[in-house]
């Protein structure tokens, strides 16, 4: 039995799905798009039950890519039953989509959602009557506890086992005469994935959907007459179809409320204003948003540098000497080093990431979830209208200053393709968390003195770059497909944890199993590159071999002189942090690992375990007093630092090599990302275009800077 | 006048949508009817977009979409949200 959860955006339907399935909720994606897709099967009562949550829709007329998906699962993989999900403090709006779902007559329940909310802004509600006229149970719920989940699913299930259709709530009698003629034509002319009625009214509507479903059947007639009957009804009430349809959907909606709905003499002011006429204040509104954003960084960065650390330490301090004493006794040592250096490297590396995103994920499903992330996109609509593009761009622009990843997978939300690719584009200059411990290593070395402002320095590069591709690609990508600007600001709301929890698990799993098995596999050829052929010595290996051929390209822009920060390079396409341990590599001194005796085990696990709790101590500190300590101590200058000092001339050059580490390639995950979203053709044009742009750029920085330092 | 005409706080009744594509369709659905009151809530500290609110609703258009819906005003603009503006 499959149970479809349908309704308007932010009403809580994940919420919903969780309190009812708990742990068993999966998430994957919907075929051929990256929307989320969620689903759970369970058994109740000794049956398999399957439910699945389909994306926020206003109406089955879709407007997003998201809404289009929702419309066609229903189309083509018709659920038993539908739980149609209303925001109750929303009922007139949310009731429009209730009304078509009435209208495809499958079995329904309606989870009348946020109910606490409802009741406590002084409305009333009668349920029974509602119940009467819809022909369908409606059960208040408050997803964000669990309350009512229960009944939702044991009600959808008894309506479904009594095959109970809800009532149809007819439209105009004009427009009623037309839908049932239509609906017999339909019927001589076969079978068709969309229900009669809701196909009948679709066609008249003139739904591009519903035209092509009669047009590939060959369903002449029905097509002919439902023309017909469009232009009777333009004719006769003198106003567009679109324009008929909803009015009259709307009466229907506003006598069903005059009956159930009881409002409150007066609505309390709603809080949401209160605080917009602060958070969207003339003056006010960008110092909070740059408060907002620079706390979200901040706690991001400082509450997950200690775990960063624990983990990274975990993985190469304990783990890989472990793993390295106990299997060098069995296998060949090319399989244990292939083990270690390559899979458990790669692992680690992976794993190292988690705090970080967690944090981050946290924080952006904070906003989300409080409503605060719309008013982003209107505050910064302006600034993105030149650029083709719109406010909530720069959210998924944002995001990628903490990783690349997400923020392609944000661009999803928005309307036209056009717009996606726009911003796709940008995403991979936005300076993720990954390049930092580069820029940090780098910094300190070279630029003791001003830190800080050299690092800003590559993140303004990085944004003043991509607007200018923005820019251009919006001058020459062909305005087709353009939508005009529309945002719902929803009233804002104090999330819960579970609500966050929801939104966010869902986006690290992801990163886990994608970022997971793309590195991992990644780490295994690098680890092929720089062990092959035969166990020889580094500077006889594949990279090495490679980086020594086209160091040369580097001298323009100033480190064409030695092989070795060239070839870490290429290993940083996997990750950028990944230049760092290549450069350790390279220069072949981290290979010197301790040995340690087995016996040492229980130590080093007593060991761990002290610096875990030591390094979330650090991180709930650092979450709570964001005074210092996020300048990361850099170690006393080692062998890395003396050799990489020692092969660059000076911060000119330094600077020039941390440019092109910018630019050059954001790395292989969110090169999978774009391909997955994008198609191959933009993923190779972004593999070829940003090595040259890097290159470009690296090479005009050092010849300029060569010239004002001179 | 035009919906983009009205002054912070001000209402007006909606006359006609005129032609902004499918938006024009999505507007009507979630209820912005010819007759429906609808109230510039404000500007964006950048001048551009604009918010309105109608019935429960909240939503914001770009001042050159917002020309393209005729309205009939029914109140003059309100001194309160004048007076937050500044």
């Amino acid at each position: 039995m499959k149970i479809a959860f349908v309704g308007n955006p932010n009403t809580g339907k994940t919420a919903l799905i969780n309190a009812i399935a708990g742990s068993d909720l999966e998430v994957g994606n919907w075929p051929g798009v990256t929307v989320e897709k969620k689903e759970a099967t369970f058994r109740y009562e000794g049956e398999s039950i399957s439910l699945v949550d389909l994306p926020g829709a206003y109406t089955l007329s879709p407007y997003s890519i998201e809404e289009k998906i929702t419309r066609n699962v229903l189309a083509y993989e018709p659920p038993d039953g539908i739980v149609d999900i209303i925001e109750t403090t929303n009922l007139r709006r949310n009731l429009y989509l209730t009304l078509e779902l009435i209208d495809m007559q499958k079995p329904m329940v309606l989870a009348l959602n946020m109910f606490d909310d409802f009741t406590r802004r002084g409305y009333t509600l009668d349920l029974k009557r509602l119940e009467e006229i819809l022909g369908a149970y409606a059960v208040p719920t408050v997803a964000s506890a669990g309350l009512g989940a229960k009944e939702v699913i044991a009600r959808a299930i008894e309506t479904i086992k009594e095959g109970k259709r809800p009532r149809i709530q007819p439209l105009q009698e004009h427009i009623e005469k037309e839908v049932a003629f239509l609906m017999r034509k339909i019927e001589q002319a076969g079978v068709f994935p969309y229900p009669k009625r809701l196909f009948a009214i679709k066609l008249i509507e003139n739904d591009a959907f519903a035209v092509e479903l009669a047009q590939k059947a060959y369903a002449e007639e029905v097509l002919r007459f439902a023309e017909g009957a469009r232009k009777r009804l333009e004719c006769h009430i003198k106003l567009p179809i679109r324009t008929i349809i909803t009015r009259s959907r709307y009466e229907v909606i506003d006598r069903i409320l005059e009956e159930v709905l009881t409002e409150p003499v007066v609505d309390r002011v709603a809080l949401s204003e209160r605080i917009d006429a602060v958070a969207l204040h003339r003056f006010y509104s960008f110092p909070i948003l740059f408060a907002i954003l620079y706390l979200l960084f901040r706690i991001t960065f400082d509450a997950s540098a200690p775990l960063v650390e624990w983990t990274g330490g975990f993985f190469e301090g304990y783990i890989g000497p472990h793993l390295h004493a106990l299997l060098s006794v069995h296998l060949p040592s090319w399989l244990d080093s292939l083990l270690v250096d390559g899979v458990i490297n790669g692992v680690g590396l992976v794993l190292s990431f988690l705090p970080l995103l967690f944090f981050l994920y946290f924080l952006m499903a904070l906003l989300e979830e409080s409503g605060y992330m719309a008013r982003v996109s209107f505050l910064l609509d302006r600034l993105a209208r030149s650029l083709g593009i719109k406010g909530n761009a720069f959210i998924a622009m944002i995001m990628g200053f903490g990783c690349n990843v997400p923020a392609i997978y944000a661009t999803r939300t928005m309307t036209s393709l056009r717009e996606r690719i726009i911003t796709a584009l940008t995403i991979p200059l936005m300076s993720c968390s990954a390049r930092l411990p580069i820029y940090a290593l780098f910094t300190a070395l070279f630029f003791e003195e001003n830190r800080a402002e050299i690092i800003i320095s590559l993140y303004v590069i990085g944004v003043a770059i991509a607007l200018l591709i923005a820019w251009a690609a919006n001058r020459i990508l062909p305005k087709s497909g353009m939508k005009p600007f529309f945002l719902e600001l929803p009233a804002y709301h104090m999330p819960t944890f579970r609500a966050i929890w929801v939104l966010m698990w869902p986006r690290l799993k992801d990163f886990i199993v994608r970022a997971g098995t793309v590195i991992v596999a990644a780490s295994i050829v690098l680890w092929g590159v720089i062990h092959l052929p035969s166990d020889a010595d580094i500077h006889d290996s594949y990279l090495a071999k490679g980086a020594k051929i086209v160091t040369p390209l580097f001298e323009p822009a100033g480190f064409g002189r030695h092989w070795e920060p060239v070839a870490a390079l290429i290993p940083g396409t996997i990750a950028k942090e990944v230049v760092i341990g290549s450069l350790g590599t390279i220069y072949g001194i981290e290979s010197v690992r301790r040995e340690p005796s087995p016996h040492d085990l229980w130590e080093d696990t007593k060991q761990q375990a002290a610096a875990l709790k030591d390094a979330l101590i650090a991180s709930v500190r650092n979450l709570f007093f964001l005074s210092g300590g996020s300048e990361e101590d850099m170690p006393a200058p080692g062998t890395i630092q003396t050799r990489l000092k020692s092969q660059f001339d000076g911060p000119l050059a330094a600077y020039s090599y941390m440019v092109f580490v910018l630019l050059y390639i954001p790395c292989i995950s969110t090169i999978a990302a774009i391909k997955e979203e994008f198609g191959w053709r933009l993923a190779i044009f972004e593999i070829l275009f940003l090595p040259l742009l890097a290159y470009g750029t690296s090479v005009s920085v050092y010849q300029i800077g060569r010239i004002f330092l001179s | 006048m035009k919906l983009a005409d009205l002054q912070p706080g001000q209402k007006a009744i909606v006359k006609t949508i005129g032609d902004l594509g499918e938006l024009r369709d999505r507007l009507m659905e979630l209820g912005l009817l010819c007759g429906e009151t609808v109230q510039l809530l404000r500007r964006a500290p950048l001048g551009d977009p604009l918010e309105f609110s109608f019935g429960n609703e909240k939503i914001a258009l770009r001042e050159e979409d917002a020309r393209k819906i005729d309205v009939e005003p029914i109140s003059r603009p309100h001194r309160e949200e004048k007076k937050e503006s500044v």
